[in-house]
């Protein structure tokens, strides 16, 4: 895991897979996560930031949203509800 | 699928959005319609189709024909409509004291003051002719008017008044051409008695 | 990458990473996914049964966590959105800032609508005054004091008597006279004048005179 301390990122793309996030300021940013080690966010600042997802991430979100078309809308619900109350796992 | 409860409610949601957005369909704005009364149409030659001569607004039928135009079969009748009283001579004199003295004069001469300053002077009633004229003719220049007098109709809306002005001349003419010989006795002394001397 | 074509299963927890199932039936099963190859269902049925995630798909799903709590949960409402939508997400803004701050407007918008009224006003102000001062159009009294019937030149007009009312008065007198009373109008031929009260009485009793002759 990386540590980044109080650094200003400014019109770039980051890809947060093991970074832990100190103080640091995302302004005009694309964060990208591909589904490894979590990114930890620390005291951060966010100012139009696009969120973007690659490899095992974007294959989870696409398996999520297929789930209601299974009939697996109270599962997705599920997942849904976890990420807000985060109580993921 | 339609077991999962909160499915049925999206559908449910979907179904009344469905419904809504139907109401945004003005595709029946968009049709051929005749909205400009001359316009053309085919069926009709004018948008607005004309009145059948036979058609009467709703109230004015006026079926009795007598009382509406003083004809019987289409001829001008000498018969009053009304029931002849006291009252209906009382109210035709106070209508033509109002309406019709100030051209035909008080007692009918045609001398009224407005004759008598400058508007054309009326024919007097006291002239064979028009002693002889049928009552449904005098209703009938009342109602339409005749020559020079616009009609009255309108200036007497209820046909019953008329009618009552009508009898109040048969009484004027009278007043001024009364038949001695078959005047009441108390009537005859009060001619003798009169000054005047008579043409 | 296992295709499974007309396969029954019951009460079985599966990974179906990266598989294709065909004209399947699933029974109280538990599929497992670990964020591997998007597994495809064509036709299948589903009876019961439940959906975990696992390796991967987990870590993704609690890094959306994290962003919710580190203060982007708009961009993870938008992602989820998406999800929900059946769409994915490649690249998402969250929205603009804050819509502009109205009220420090207003004030100035007072201050506009106050100036033009003012003008109006002062415009007004000009236009009333010359109307009042216009000898033309003020409610002054006129000079001329003479009757309207003889300001006006109308040719037309009759020679009215001076006193309208009194010409008027004895007219209708002689009139008036004349209808309340008996005299001969023609001894030679007998025929005479009678009060139009005595007509209508004798109209009431004998009926309507018939015509010429003036007999009941």
């Amino acid at each position: 895991m990386e540590t980044v301390t109080n650094k200003f990122f400014d019109d770039e793309i980051v890809y947060v897979d093991n970074n832990a996030f100190i103080g640091c300021s995302f302004s005009e940013v694309t964060l990208v996560y591909t589904g490894g080690v979590l990114p930890e966010f620390t005291n951060c600042q966010f100012d139009s930031v696009a969120l973007r997802f690659e490899d095992t991430a974007s294959k989870t979100l696409k398996f999520l949203s297929d789930l209601p078309d299974l009939g697996f809308s109270g599962a997705l619900d599920d997942v849904v509800q976890s990420i807000r109350a985060g109580t993921v796992e | 699928m339609l077991t999962n409860l909160k499915n049925n409610r999206l559908m449910v949601l979907l179904l009344a959005l469905a419904l809504v957005g139907l109401a945004a369909c003005d595709n029946m704005v968009d049709q051929p319609k005749l909205d400009q009364p001359y316009g053309e149409s085919e069926v009709f030659g004018t948008a607005a189709r004309n009145i059948l001569p036979e058609a009467v607004p709703v109230g004015f039928e006026r079926e009795d024909e007598l009382f509406h135009f003083g004809t019987v079969d289409g001829q001008l009748a000498d018969e009053l409509p009304i029931e002849l009283t006291e009252e209906v001579f009382t109210r035709g004199r106070h209508l033509y004291e109002q309406l019709c003295s100030p051209c035909h004069g008080m007692s009918g001469y045609g001398n009224g003051v407005l004759s008598e300053e400058g508007f054309p002077q009326p024919a007097s009633y006291h002239t064979d002719y028009l002693r002889g004229v049928q009552l449904g003719s005098i209703y009938q220049t009342i109602t339409y008017g005749q020559g020079a007098m616009y009609s009255y109709g309108s200036r007497i809306p209820q046909v019953e008044d008329r009618w009552a002005i009508v009898a109040y001349i048969r009484a004027l003419q009278l007043s001024q051409f009364a038949n001695y010989d078959a005047l009441p006795e108390e009537f005859q002394a009060s001619v003798d008695n009169s000054d005047s001397d008579g043409e | 990458m296992a295709t499974f074509e007309k396969a029954t299963f019951t009460d079985q927890t599966i990974e179906v990473d990266g598989n294709l199932y065909e004209d399947c039936k699933f029974n109280n099963c538990t599929l497992v996914y670990r964020g591997g190859d998007v597994p495809q269902f064509y036709d299948c049925k589903f009876k019961g049964g439940d959906v975990k995630l696992e390796g991967g798909a987990t870590r993704t799903a609690e890094y959306l966590s994290r962003l919710n709590r580190a203060g982007l949960s708009l961009g993870v409402e938008n992602v989820i959105s998406r999800v929900k939508g059946g769409q994915i997400p490649n690249r998402m803004r969250p929205p603009g800032p804050d819509a502009v701050n109205v009220g420090k407007h207003y004030g100035r918008l007072a201050a506009y609508i106050g100036v033009l009224l003012f003008v109006a006003f002062v415009i007004m102000g000009f236009f009333w005054f010359a109307y009042l001062t216009n000898p033309n159009t003020t409610l002054a009294d006129s000079e001329d004091v003479r009757p309207l019937s003889e300001q006006i030149p109308l040719d037309i007009m009759p020679a009215l008597p001076d006193n309208l009312a009194e010409a008027y008065d004895s007219i209708y007198a002689e009139q008036y006279d004349q209808l309340a009373s008996y005299a001969w109008i023609n001894q030679d031929a007998g025929v005479a004048q009678i009060p139009v009260d005595d007509a209508i009485a004798l109209i009431l009793e004998r009926g309507m005179p018939s015509p010429v002759s003036g007999e009941e």
